[in-house]
């Protein structure tokens, strides 16, 4: 850290070959298209670099840079990062279960789920029918395998608002992707 | 005992669960199977996720790399 703030040009090839990959999959996870991904990404590091100085080292570098392209990303799509009370994939959840609590529509066959969840186009398409807070806690979840506390810490949620997007995030992909998949002819 | 809707729940929040409860959701994985299916489904996704984006040129990220490189160390020493 101290060689960073120093600018020290080794320390500074070191920390953007560590990270840039892992922000540029982030970009893409995200929902950007590679050029954006780009342009967002050099955002990115311009802003590290720019704050660096004030950085104090209480989180992890890597939290930082995340914290940061999740706020870009937001910036650019114009999306507020407030948390929203409600989700309208709450009730479809919601009627997918009877009044006692059991499976009213049960889910799909795996194998059929699979026509859908093998395809990367429909894998895209579901994705993109979610917010970009509920993609990035996602992403940071599933891909980058981040610990919770981690990702609250990037996207500056509760551990409670976090559930909740993962919650929004999982099932609009899973009733996503199941839609598609009942749609498809069997070969 | 937990119910359909809870395990749903738990299964897709990542909700941190007590030991006892924890037993119970395995119990009833293995016992109902449209919960499993969730499960399962919910596995698959993260997996395609991970696949999705592991075909990124490397040529271009390097680049990407190099670019970034180029810009900050620059703006020091000289």
């Amino acid at each position: 850290m101290k060689r960073l703030r120093d600018r020290d040009n080794e320390a500074i090839t070191e920390v953007v070959k560590a990270y840039t990959r892992q922000l540029f999959r982030a970009a893409l996870g995200l929902g950007f298209e590679a050029p954006t991904c780009d342009e967002l990404v050099q955002r990115v590091w311009a802003t590290f670099f720019d704050v660096l100085p004030n950085f104090r080292g209480q989180s992890h570098v890597r939290t930082f840079l995340f914290g940061i392209l999740y706020n870009k990303a937001s910036e650019m799509r114009r999306e507020s990062t407030k948390f929203a009370s409600h989700d309208p994939i709450e009730d479809v959840v919601e009627r997918r279960f009877g009044k006692d609590g059991q499976w009213k529509e049960p889910p799909l066959d795996p194998e059929k789920f699979m026509i859908a969840s093998e395809t990367i186009g429909e894998v895209e398409d579901c994705l993109s029918g979610l917010s970009t807070t509920q993609r990035a806690a996602f992403w940071l979840r599933e891909v980058e395998e981040l610990e919770n506390d981690e990702i609250c810490n990037a996207l500056s949620l509760s551990a409670t608002n976090l559930r909740v997007l993962l919650f929004r995030a999982r099932n609009k992909l899973r009733e996503c992707l199941e839609a598609k998949a009942k749609d498809k002819p069997n070969e | 005992m937990l119910k359909c809707n809870e395990i749903a729940r738990i299964l897709s929040s990542g909700e941190d669960v007590s030991w006892m409860k924890q037993a119970q959701l395995k119990m009833h994985l293995a016992m109902c199977k449209h919960c499993s299916r969730y499960a399962e489904q919910l596995h698959m996704i993260a997996g395609s996720a991970r696949r999705l984006f592991a075909s990124q040129s490397e040529q271009d990220l390097e680049k990407l790399e190099a670019q970034v490189i180029r810009e900050h160390s620059s703006k020091k020493t000289d």
